[in-house]
């Protein structure tokens, strides 16, 4: 039986989901993106629900029509494409992919990484939600199905290509801000004008060799990054709260991540990523 | 530069709350009853005059899961100002708001201004948590409390109004000694930790660690 708060998460986005899609906008609809999305918290009890899923489960639900394969998909999807940690408490896995990101970002597509570092731009502030939800939410609708086509066959590093792709596309635009907060507000329709798909797919898979085995390396390293860094915060607010036997910092502790990698479980990405169909 | 003062604000509070109808009312006057769920984090800016002065709002807009605030957190450290928005016809969004003002308080110092949002103010009949009682909470806390309606641009303007006259008067206060103009970028400056005891060694999985100022 699935606890009340994950099924108020999920109930609160059902409205926000696609909500301009002829099927999300009746009732129906939104009963079956209910129905996975609770079997998928009940089937995965580590992560249950994450905001994002919504969007990744909107879209297999109008490709498959079908409750039952749109359910198995996201499962089989989530567990065996090295991004499930990505979604559990802490979200390291995201958190070190944008780390990776930024290092393919500064050999692969240069003048981009240098515009972005100018104005002080993360990428973690544009490229999470890319991420999340696989460019479900981000990318057009077509664009969408040929990036998943290929994301279901290789894996997470689709996304890292996909990503690098989508700003090789717009680099004349990006050199074109000359500012933090030009950056900031046209990154969101970068992705959102690449309806022509095949030039997006070309950008990302002509031209830019990526190995996975240099990029789970990379991956590696920036999980162990940012485990430590958490593990360096929790000892900080650890004495911060015994400092001040503050019971609020004291309880706040067990909503963090804990230090060991049980919680991003890596066994289960990195072998999952390479043997990924 | 075309401004007198800039402010970074960051919007928080339950998912659901209305954080970015929020900001889309004050960023473009516009409402949709079909808004779509903030994954991660989202930017706006707006300048605006108080007290002819022209002043420049960045804000961020947060995912409000509990799960995504190792992500948020990066965003409030190092900003001026905390807008932490619950929803009037939701008692456990309201019930919510000493912990994220708990988890606020961990990352940003005294300087840091923080003002309390009831939204929804446009459903009387559904309310579940008085005018009162939030003024009394908000006293409390020590921080201005308003309600606002995205959906009717009720008090919106006002909000952020509000918020940056007291921002102005702070950064006065501190005068020549405290802290200067608005740096150049946006990104860096919000991982900067104004108090460096408290954000020491802390990047939040960014890329790049701001050290100091």
């Amino acid at each position: 039986v699935l606890n009340p708060k994950t099924c108020e998460e999920i109930e609160r986005d059902l409205l926000r989901t696609f909500p301009n899609h002829r099927k999300f906008r009746c009732a129906a609809g939104r009963g079956e993106l209910r129905n996975v999305l609770r079997a998928f918290a009940n089937h995965s009890p580590r992560i249950l629900y994450c905001q994002g899923l919504n969007f990744i489960t909107g879209l297999l639900l109008v490709v498959f029509q079908s409750e039952e394969r749109a359910f198995w998909a996201l499962v089989c999807a989530v567990e065996r494409l090295g991004v499930e940690g990505y979604y559990s408490e802490g979200m390291t896995l995201l958190r070190a992919d944008m780390q990776v990101l930024g290092t393919f970002l500064e050999r692969k597509c240069p003048k981009v990484a240098q515009e972005f570092k100018k104005h002080q731009v993360e990428l973690l502030s544009i490229c999470s939600e890319w991420y999340i939800t696989w460019f479900a939410k981000s990318l057009p609708f077509y664009s969408v199905l040929r990036v998943w086509d290929t994301l279901f066959f290789e894996g997470f590093k689709v996304l890292f290509r996909v990503a690098m792709g989508v700003f090789k596309r717009a680099e004349t635009e990006v050199l074109q801000c000359g500012s933090f907060d030009s950056v900031m507000q046209r990154a969101k329709q970068w992705p959102r004008c690449m309806v022509e798909h095949n030039e997006l797919l070309k950008a990302s898979f002509v031209s830019l060799p990526l190995k996975r085995r240099e990029l789970l390396l990379a991956r590696d390293e920036a999980l162990c990054r940012v485990e430590q860094e958490d593990e360096e915060h929790k000892r900080r607010l650890r004495r911060a709260a015994s400092e001040r036997s503050d019971k609020s910092a004291a309880s706040a502790l067990s909503s963090l991540p804990p230090p060991t990698r049980t919680n991003t479980t890596p066994t289960a990405t990195r072998p999952s990523a390479k043997t990924s169909l | 530069r075309d401004y007198d003062h800039l402010f970074k604000l960051v919007l928080i509070g339950d998912s659901g709350a209305g954080k970015s109808c929020l900001l889309l009312r004050f960023a473009d006057d516009a409402f949709t009853e079909s808004y779509i769920t903030t994954i991660g984090v989202d930017f706006r800016f707006k300048t605006i005059p108080v007290d002819k002065k022209t002043i420049k709002l960045q804000i961020w807009d947060t995912a409000g899961q509990e799960r995504f605030r190792t992500i948020t957190s990066a965003y409030y450290r190092g900003a001026d100002g905390i807008i932490l928005v619950y929803d009037i016809c939701d008692r456990e969004s309201f019930a919510h708001v000493d912990e994220w003002l708990n988890e606020v308080n961990r990352y940003v110092n005294e300087s840091t201004c923080k003002i309390l949002i009831g939204n929804k103010c446009d459903m009387e009949s559904e309310r579940q948590v008085s005018t009162e009682e939030a003024k009394k909470k908000a006293d409390d806390l020590g921080i201005a409390y308003i309600e606002c309606s995205a959906k009717e641009a009720t008090n919106v303007e006002q909000a952020f109004q509000m918020m940056s006259a007291e921002l102005i008067e702070k950064r006065q206060k501190q005068g020549a000694g405290g802290r200067s103009g608005p740096s150049a970028g946006g990104g860096v400056g919000l991982l900067q930790p104004k108090n460096r005891e408290a954000g020491k060694g802390s990047c939040g999985g960014l890329g790049s660690c701001g050290g100091g100022d």
